[in-house]
C-alpha cells in the first residue's frame, strides 16, 4: 500500500534521511525504530507532506503522492497522530471527530450552514459515538479538550485519526509523556483497533516493549539509514541494531 | 553628481529615523520576543515629556534628558513587562501584537488626559544644533547639526546594541529567555530579572530615539512617531527581525531612496503622488513575500509552552441549558424594548448615535468572524470597509445606481479585495500576516483611496438624497434604522451560524492546530481565503451603511489607524463571539457620545477607555465583558442548582 523509495532530505549539511526506502503492506503493522537522530520523524513528515523531501518517491496504492499537500494526502486515507499535541483545544471531544469526519464525507458547505443544516446528522453522530466508546472517550464527548490531561489528549487525537476510517495511520511516538500502565493501555487500543479495522500502520516509539505489542515487522534506521529490518526479536538480535543503539562493541 | 548628492543627503535623516526605530523593533523582538508595535508610542511618550519638562516647565535639557529618558524610558518598559507582556504565554502571537495595537491607540490618547492639550514646539538638541551648518558635501550639499545628530545616533546605539547582545552574559540570557523562559530558570537563571532588563534596555532606547528625534520635526506630535513606526517595519521585516545592522542599512535606504526618486520624480505623475509614498509598504510587501524567515516568525520555540493553560471557552458555550434559555429570554427583551424605544421615544441625537454603533457592529462583526472564529488577525478591515464605501460612492455618482445596490456590489469587491489578499499571503501566520494586512491598510491609505478616481480627492464624496429610495436622511426617519437592524439581525444570525456549523468548526480547528487541521484533511488555503472573503464582505456591508450615516465619504474616514482600533475594540468586549461584536459598536459610540458631556481633555478617553480593556487581553482573552458574562453565568447556574436542590432539603428542619 504505502511504497517509500530512494527517499533523500538534508537540512543544511545534515543529512537526516539518506536513500530510504520503506513498505507498509495494507492491514501490516510497521515499526519505525532507532535512535535520536536516526531520521524516523523526517521520513514521517515526507511520508505526509510536512517536509518535501530532495530525492525520492512516496506512493500510496501505487499513486505517486510526492506532490500532494498535507491535506490531500489526509484525503486520500492517510491519518496521523503527533508526537507534540496537535488537538483543537476550544473544540469539544465529540466536535473533533465531527470534523475529521465531515472532511472525508461532506466537506465544508457555507450554505447548509446558512440554512442551519450544519449540525451534525444521526448517522454521523452515531460514528462517532462508536469511536469514542472504542477509545474509552464516552463519557467526555461534550467537554472542551482543552480541559483534559495529556493521556486523554493521545486518546482524541487517536479517535479524530481513526474516525475517518484511513487506510494507513502514522503514529508518531504515541506513548510520549505517559507512565508504564497508561502506555501499555494504549498499546492494547492501538492494535485492537489496527486489526479491527484492517488498516496499515507505521508506528515511530522508542518504546520498544510497546513496539514488540503493537507490530507485525520492525524497520530500523540509524544516522538516516535502514540499518535492519524484520520481526521483533530479528532484528533486535541483529548486530547492527546493537551498534545504532549502544555503539560499536 | 551635485544633483545626486542634493536629493540624497536630505534623505540620511529620516532614513536614520527609520534605522533607529527598526533596530529597536529588532531589538525588543530579539530580547522579549514580543514584535512591540507600540514601540513608537512608547518613543513618544519621552519625547513629550522632555519637550513638556523643557518647553511648560523651563527645565534644564540635561534634567529634562534623564527624567524623560533614564526614568520614564526604562519605567515604562518595565511597566510594560510586569503588567502586560509577561501574563501573555510565549506562543501567543496574537496576545502580543493586540497588546502591542491597544498601547499604540491607548498611548497617545492618554497623555492630552493626564497633560491636557499641548502645543508642543521646538524641542531642543541635545547633542549638535540643528541650525548650525558644520561642512559641505561636495560644493555645497549643507550637513547640519540634524544630520549630524540622527547620523551618530544610529551608530552609537547600533554598536552597542550589537555588543550587547552578542558579546556580553546578558545578552545570551536575554536571548534565551526569548526561547524558552522555563529552560532558563532551569540552569539557575532568573528569567523574569532577564527579560524585565530586557524591557528596560529596550524603553531606554525607545525614549532615547523619540528624544534625539523630537528636534527633527517643528512639533511633538504622536502621529510623526506612529508614521516613523509603519517605515521601520519595513526594515526590520527584511531583516527578518533578526539582525540589526541589516535592519539600520535598510532603513537607511529606504529613507535615501524616497527622498532621491522624490528630487527627480515630476510633482505631478502618478509615480511621485501615489507610488512614492507607497514605497515602504511595497518594500514591506516585498520581504513578507520573499524573506523565508519571516514565515516561521510564530513557530513555537519553547519546549515547555504547552504548559500554558489553555484559554477558556466563551460563556455561550458553557452555560446550561436553563440559563441559556433565560440569556436569550433576557436578550429578545432588550432587543424588543431597543426597537420600540428607537421608534417611539429615542431622541435624534441618541437614535443617530445608535443607528451609528449598529453600522459599527456590522464591521466588527467582520473581526468576530476572522479573528474570533478563524484565528487570522487581520489590520485592514477598516480600509475592506472604505472599498466598499466607495465603490457604492462612485457607482452612484457616475452610473446613478442605487446606494445601497452600490453598497452590495462594494460588499463584493471588499469580499474579492480581502481573498486577494489572502491568497498572496498564504504562506504567512500570525504575525506576518498581520504585518501584510498592515502593509495593505497604508498602500491603500497613502496611493488608492487618495485618488480622484476613487474617492473624489482629499474631500471625499459627499452622499445625495438622490442615490438612495428611501428617506434615509430625514432625522425624525426609521428607515435607516430598520435597514441597518435587517442587515444586522441578518449578519449576525448568519455569522452565528456559521460558528455552529461545519465551516465554523473547521474555521476553529484552522484556529485551534493549523498542523492537526490539515492533518485530518481540512483544506487550509481554502478556509483561510473563505474567512477572509467572509470577512471582507461583512465589513464591506458595515462600511457602506457607515457612509450612509456619515454623508461624506472621505478617505482619512477609513484608514489603517481606524482599523488598528477596531481589532482592539473587539477584543475588548470579546472576539469570540456576535455578541461581543454587537457589544463593541454600541459600546463605542454610546461612550463616545457620553464624553461629549465630559471636559475637552476627556475627549480622548474613549480609546483609553478600549485600549484599557485591550490589555486586559493578556490575562482574559475571551475579552473583558465576555469574561464578566462568564462570572455572570455562573452565579446563575449556582443559583439555579441552589434552587433545585431546595425541595429536597426536608421541610422540617427539627429545630423547634
Amino acid at each position: 500500500m504505502l511504497a517509500v523509495r530512494g527517499l533523500t532530505k538534508r537540512f543544511g549539511a545534515t543529512l537526516a534521511v539518506a536513500g530510504v526506502d520503506l513498505d507498509v503492506a495494507a492491514g501490516e503493522s510497521v515499526g519505525l525504530v532507532g535512535p535520536n537522530g536516526a531520521g524516523k520523524t523526517t521520513v514521517f513528515n515526507c511520508v505526509f507532506g510536512q517536509v518535501r523531501p530532495d530525492a525520492g518517491t512516496v506512493e500510496l496504492d501505487g499513486h505517486d503522492i510526492g506532490r500532494l499537500p498535507t491535506w490531500r494526502r489526509a484525503r486520500l486515507g492517510i491519518g496521523r497522530t503527533y508526537q507534540r499535541l496537535e488537538v483543537f483545544p476550544e473544540l469539544a471531544v465529540r466536535d473533533h471527530l465531527v470534523v475529521a469526519l465531515r472532511v472525508h464525507h461532506h466537506g465544508a458547505r457555507l450554505w447548509r450552514d446558512l440554512l442551519g443544516l450544519g449540525a451534525p446528522t444521526r448517522d454521523e453522530l452515531a460514528e462517532v459515538d462508536s469511536v469514542l466508546d472504542a477509545v474509552g472517550l464516552s463519557d467526555r464527548a461534550g467537554v472542551p479538550v482543552a480541559a483534559l490531561g495529556l493521556g486523554a489528549c493521545r486518546l482524541v487525537e487517536l479517535a479524530r485519526a481513526v474516525v475517518a476510517k484511513p487506510r494507513l495511520l502514522l503514529a508518531d511516538e504515541p506513548s510520549s509523556g505517559l507512565d508504564e500502565h497508561e502506555t501499555g493501555e494504549l498499546a492494547r487500543l492501538l492494535r485492537s483497533l489496527q486489526l479491527a479495522r484492517g488498516m496499515g500502520m507505521l508506528l515511530v516509539e522508542h518504546d520498544l516493549a510497546m513496539v514488540e505489542a503493537v507490530v507485525d515487522r520492525v524497520v530500523v534506521m540509524d544516522l538516516g539509514r535502514v540499518v535492519s529490518s524484520g520481526s521483533f526479536h530479528e532484528v533486535m538480535s541483529a548486530r547492527a541494531v546493537q551498534r545504532a543503539y549502544l555503539g560499536a562493541p | 553628481m551635485e544633483q545626486l548628492l542634493g536629493f540624497a543627503v536630505p534623505g540620511v535623516p529620516y532614513g536614520c529615523a527609520y534605522a533607529v526605530f527598526a533596530v529597536g523593533l529588532v531589538l525588543t523582538y530579539q530580547t522579549t520576543g514580543v514584535f512591540n508595535v507600540g514601540y513608537g508610542a512608547q518613543a513618544y511618550v519621552s519625547a513629550f515629556i522632555f519637550a513638556w519638562l523643557v518647553d511648560d516647565h523651563a527645565w534644564p535639557t540635561w534634567a529634562a534628558f534623564v527624567c524623560a529618558v533614564v526614568i520614564v524610558g526604562p519605567g515604562l518598559g518595565l511597566a510594560l513587562d510586569r503588567f502586560l507582556f509577561r501574563r501573555i504565554p510565549s506562543s501567543n502571537t496574537t496576545a502580543k501584537i493586540v497588546t502591542g495595537l491597544s498601547l499604540l491607540v491607548g498611548i497617545p490618547a492618554l497623555l492630552p488626559v493626564v497633560f491636557g492639550n499641548q502645543n508642543l514646539v521646538g524641542a531642543p538638541s541635545i547633542v549638535f544644533n540643528p541650525d548650525t551648518v558644520y561642512f559641505h558635501l561636495g560644493a555645497d550639499v549643507p550637513v547640519n547639526g540634524i544630520y549630524l545628530s540622527a547620523v551618530l545616533l544610529t551608530v552609537v546605539m547600533l554598536v552597542v546594541l550589537v555588543l550587547l547582545l552578542r558579546t556580553t552574559r546578558l545578552g545570551l540570557e536575554m536571548r534565551a529567555a526569548v526561547e524558552s523562559p522555563r529552560l532558563l530558570e532551569l540552569e539557575g537563571v532568573n528569567a523574569r530579572r532577564v527579560t524585565a532588563t530586557a524591557w528596560a534596555v529596550c524603553g531606554l532606547m525607545a525614549g532615547l530615539a523619540g528624544v534625539l528625534l523630537a528636534p527633527t520635526e517643528v512639533t511633538v506630535q504622536a502621529q510623526d512617531y506612529v508614521t516613523l513606526m509603519v517605515a521601520a517595519i519595513a526594515a526590520a521585516a527584511i531583516a527578518a527581525l533578526r539582525s540589526m545592522p541589516v535592519a539600520a542599512v535598510v532603513a537607511v535606504l529606504i529613507g535615501v531612496l524616497s527622498l532621491t526618486a522624490q528630487g527627480y520624480l515630476p510633482t505631478s505623475s502618478f509615480w511621485y503622488s501615489a507610488a512614492l509614498p507607497a514605497f515602504p509598504f511595497l518594500v514591506l510587501v516585498g520581504a513578507l513575500l520573499f524573506v523565508p524567515g519571516l514565515r516561521h516568525l510564530d513557530e513555537a520555540t519553547d519546549p515547555l509552552s504547552s504548559v500554558d493553560p489553555p484559554p477558556p471557552p466563551p460563556a455561550a458555550r458553557v452555560r446550561g441549558r436553563e440559563v441559556d434559555r433565560l440569556v436569550r429570554t433576557v436578550y429578545l427583551a432588550l432587543l424588543f424594548a431597543f426597537v420600540v424605544s428607537m421608534l417611539t421615544w429615542m431622541p435624534p441625537t441618541w437614535e443617530t448615535v445608535l443607528n451609528q454603533g449598529m453600522a459599527y457592529s456590522l464591521v466588527f462583526l467582520s473581526v468576530t468572524l476572522l479573528t474570533g472564529t478563524a484565528g487570522q488577525l487581520s489590520l485592514a478591515q477598516a480600509t475592506l470597509a472604505g472599498i466598499a464605501a466607495f465603490t457604492a460612492g462612485q457607482l452612484a455618482n457616475h452610473l446613478g445606481l442605487d446606494f445601497l445596490v452600490g453598497g452590495a456590489v462594494g460588499a463584493v469587491a471588499a469580499s474579492v479585495v480581502a481573498g486577494m489578499l489572502a491568497l498572496a499571503s498564504l504562506r504567512l501566520r500570525g504575525l506576518g500576516l498581520a504585518l501584510m494586512t498592515l502593509a495593505a491598510a497604508l498602500l491603500f491609505d497613502v496611493a488608492i483611496f487618495p485618488a480622484q478616481a476613487v474617492s473624489g480627492g482629499t474631500g471625499g464624496i459627499t452622499l445625495e438624497p438622490r442615490w438612495l429610495p428611501l428617506d434615509l436622511f430625514a432625522p425624525n426617519g426609521h428607515a435607516y434604522f430598520l435597514v441597518v437592524l435587517l442587515v444586522l439581525v441578518i449578519c449576525a444570525g448568519g455569522v452565528a451560524l456559521v460558528q455552529r456549523g461545519t465551516v465554523g468548526r473547521f474555521l476553529a480547528a484552522m484556529r485551534g492546530s493549523e498542523l492537526g487541521a490539515a492533518g485530518i484533511g481540512v483544506n487550509l488555503p481554502w478556509q483561510r481565503v473563505l474567512a477572509f472573503a467572509l470577512s471582507g464582505a461583512l465589513a464591506g456591508v458595515g462600511g457602506a451603511l457607515l457612509a450612509i450615516q456619515q454623508t461624506v465619504i472621505a478617505p482619512g474616514e477609513f484608514n489603517y489607524q481606524l482599523s488598528l482600533a477596531f481589532v482592539v475594540i473587539v477584543v475588548t468586549t470579546g472576539v469570540g463571539t456576535v455578541e461581543g461584536a454587537i457589544q463593541a459598536g454600541i459600546g463605542l459610540v454610546v461612550v463616545q457620545q457620553l464624553m461629549q458631556y465630559a471636559p475637552q481633555r476627556l475627549q480622548g478617553l474613549t480609546f483609553v477607555l478600549f485600549a484599557l480593556g485591550a490589555l486586559a487581553y493578556a490575562a482574559h482573552p475571551e475579552g473583558v465583558v465576555e469574561l464578566e458574562k462568564r462570572r455572570w453565568t455562573e452565579r446563575a447556574e449556582r443559583a439555579l442548582a441552589r434552587r433545585h436542590r431546595a425541595p429536597a432539603t426536608p421541610a422540617v428542619t427539627g429545630r423547634p
